[in-house]
């Protein structure tokens, strides 16, 4: 007889997301009201994210184009105009961004002749070292070798260990000054503080949204609690559901608030930095992450607002559940 | 979870020679405190109820019907007193032990039907008995089939908003049937319905009863459902003032007459 005695208690994950969503579509104007709510809150915390990847992708992109100018003008300025200059080119590996670009430019400003591989020296004005890796000492001197003015550009620091034996090593390359690298930091750090406490204030009272809403839909559902109480629900099962439900609102309104909130941001930065530069500098990864994060965080945070709610409704006796309708 | 051993130790199988009674209350004292002030809601209430057998409590409102209807149902713990259900002690189980009780042994029917209004008659049905685990397939076809019994085989698919009260009292007691429970705990089921209605579900309960051997307890008002009882156990002031049969209870007398 024992054995036959079922023991289990258990709510189907599928029924509770059933319930959860049979209450949306019933409460489908209150549940909207607490989508929003998130939407929100998350669309500001989407809209600071979206903005830091852009002004640092713009940033960037500012960077390198003044890096690239720079670099092209410093050699014009040693070797002399372009018109005049044969140009050796010695790749010794993957070109980083800027350097790609020194090289469009080069090939934009008509130089008199550019040559490049291993003949790249023969007759050649400047040389201009370019790509990751190093030269080595024979090699540096071969490549000098019949070079008409012993002229040699690098663009990384690390490319040429040593001079040629004759002539003249140029390094276009500039490394940030210490103290520019800690005035940058320490403006990085003042905005990332203010942002940190205007979002955080934003999503506390999007939590404090939630919690509020989900107390006034357990008082509505004081009768539906009892009864699933009677009906055997353990008082997880009743915690459970507000928890799916909190959770499905929170995703829901953090993927639109992200949405809304990555449009807003660029449609800003848009109309500030230029749609050129904006769309040129976007760094889609760190987009995505963002993106991620505020999908997360919304959850997330949904979920601890739903805790005192949940905590509240799976606590109530049956007989008091029941009787608040009388 | 839950420990079978001590469940199984509790729940071992009830001979009905050895005890006739599925449901004994020894003086069960229940005592409210709002603020400073405490209600004794019951003074000390002693009752057997017989398997099988159609009781419904009795008494004016405030006379602590409604608490010993939740005593023995497991729905509120008592002050003092016990409550055995099947020769168990509610008072011993724990929060895990009430939810099975209150899922495999005992359904509940309530004055104002308490259906879940989100969900169609059918989910309302079979509800428990996907708490009880039971497959979906098999619950979908004991919840046609009970609604069926209650004579709502046409309505399975419709929310309760869309049915009149009876037949959201009859959704109420197929639901209150879906795990084949031992006891079926009727309040006041008849008093928001109209007299042919609250007839017709009076006839459905003994006719559960005779059919499926279910154990009946309703507290109520309608003399129509008193004198189809086995027994009457009628309350006053917290106290169980008398119980017999209804032919022995004369129902002219100035104390029913207010009902």
């Amino acid at each position: 007889m024992a054995a036959s005695i079922q023991t289990q208690i258990r709510l189907p994950l599928a029924v509770a997301f059933k319930v959860v969503l049979q209450g949306f579509r019933v409460r489908f104007g209150r549940s909207i009201v607490t989508v929003l709510g998130v939407a929100l809150g998350i669309a500001f915390l989407m809209s600071i994210l979206t903005g830091q990847v852009i002004k640092e992708g713009v940033a960037g992109e500012q960077a390198q184009r003044n890096e690239t100018t720079r670099m092209f003008n410093f050699l014009i300025a040693e070797a002399g105009l372009p018109r005049g200059i044969v140009l050796g080119i010695a790749e010794l590996g993957p070109l980083s961004i800027v350097e790609q670009r020194l090289l469009d430019m080069i090939a934009a400003a008509q130089f008199q002749q550019m040559q490049r591989g291993g003949a790249a020296g023969a007759g050649a004005t400047a040389l201009l070292v370019i790509g990751d890796g190093t030269l080595t000492r024979t090699r540096m001197d071969v490549l000098v070798q019949d070079a008409r003015h012993r002229l040699v550009f690098t663009t990384r620091t690390g490319q040429a260990s040593v001079a040629p034996s004759e002539g003249k090593l140029v390094l276009l390359a500039r490394a940030l000054r210490a103290d520019e690298v800690e005035k940058a930091a320490i403006e990085q750090r003042k905005t990332s503080f203010r942002n940190a406490w205007i979002v955080a204030i934003a999503l506390f009272v999007t939590v404090i949204g939630i919690t509020n809403s989900l107390l006034m839909s357990v008082t509505e559902r004081f009768r539906e609690i009892g009864t699933m109480k009677c009906l055997g629900a353990l008082s997880r099962f009743v915690r459970q559901m507000f928890l799916i439900e909190s959770a499905l609102v929170g995703f829901v309104g953090a993927l639109g608030g992200a949405v809304l909130g990555a449009l807003f941001a660029t449609a800003a930065y848009a109309v500030t930095y230029g749609g050129g530069l904006v769309r040129q500098s976007l760094d889609v990864p760190q987009l995505l992450l963002a993106f991620g994060l505020c999908v997360v965080v919304g959850t997330g945070l949904a979920i601890v607002a739903a805790l005192y709610p949940a905590r509240f409704a799976s606590r109530m006796l049956p007989a008091h559940a029941l009787r608040s309708d009388i | 979870m839950i420990d079978k051993a001590r469940l199984a130790a509790l729940f071992r199988a009830p001979a009905a020679d050895s005890c006739p009674c599925v449901i004994r209350a020894v003086d069960v004292k229940k005592v409210y405190r709002m603020g400073g002030t405490e209600t004794h809601a019951l003074r000390g209430a002693s009752l057997d109820v017989h398997r099988g057998e159609y009781l419904s409590l009795m008494g004016p409102s405030g006379s602590g019907k409604t608490t010993l209807f939740n005593a023995i149902g497991g729905l509120s713990k008592p002050t003092s007193g016990k409550v055995y259900i099947d020769q168990v002690d509610v008072a011993q189980l724990d929060q895990v032990e009430l939810a099975w009780l209150r899922c495999r042994k005992i359904g509940y029917i309530f004055q104002s039907y308490h259906l879940i209004r989100v969900m169609t008659c059918l989910e309302n049905v079979t509800l428990s008995m996907s708490f009880a685990g039971m497959e979906s397939d098999e619950a979908r076809e004991k919840g046609i089939f009970l609604l069926k019994l209650v004579g709502l085989g046409e309505r399975v698919l419709h929310k309760p908003g869309e049915l009149s009260g009876g037949q959201q009292q009859r959704v109420a007691i197929a639901r209150a049937l879906a795990n084949s429970p031992d006891i079926v705990l009727a309040d006041e089921p008849t008093a928001n319905l109209d007299s042919v209605t609250g007839a017709e579900i009076i006839e459905l309960l003994a006719r559960l009863r005779d059919e499926l051997g279910v154990t009946i307890i309703t507290a109520t008002h309608d003399l129509k459902m008193l004198k189809r009882s086995d027994r009457v156990c009628w309350m006053d002031d917290g106290r169980i003032e008398k119980i017999a049969p209804p032919s022995e209870i004369n129902f002219q007398t100035d104390e029913f007459d207010e009902h």
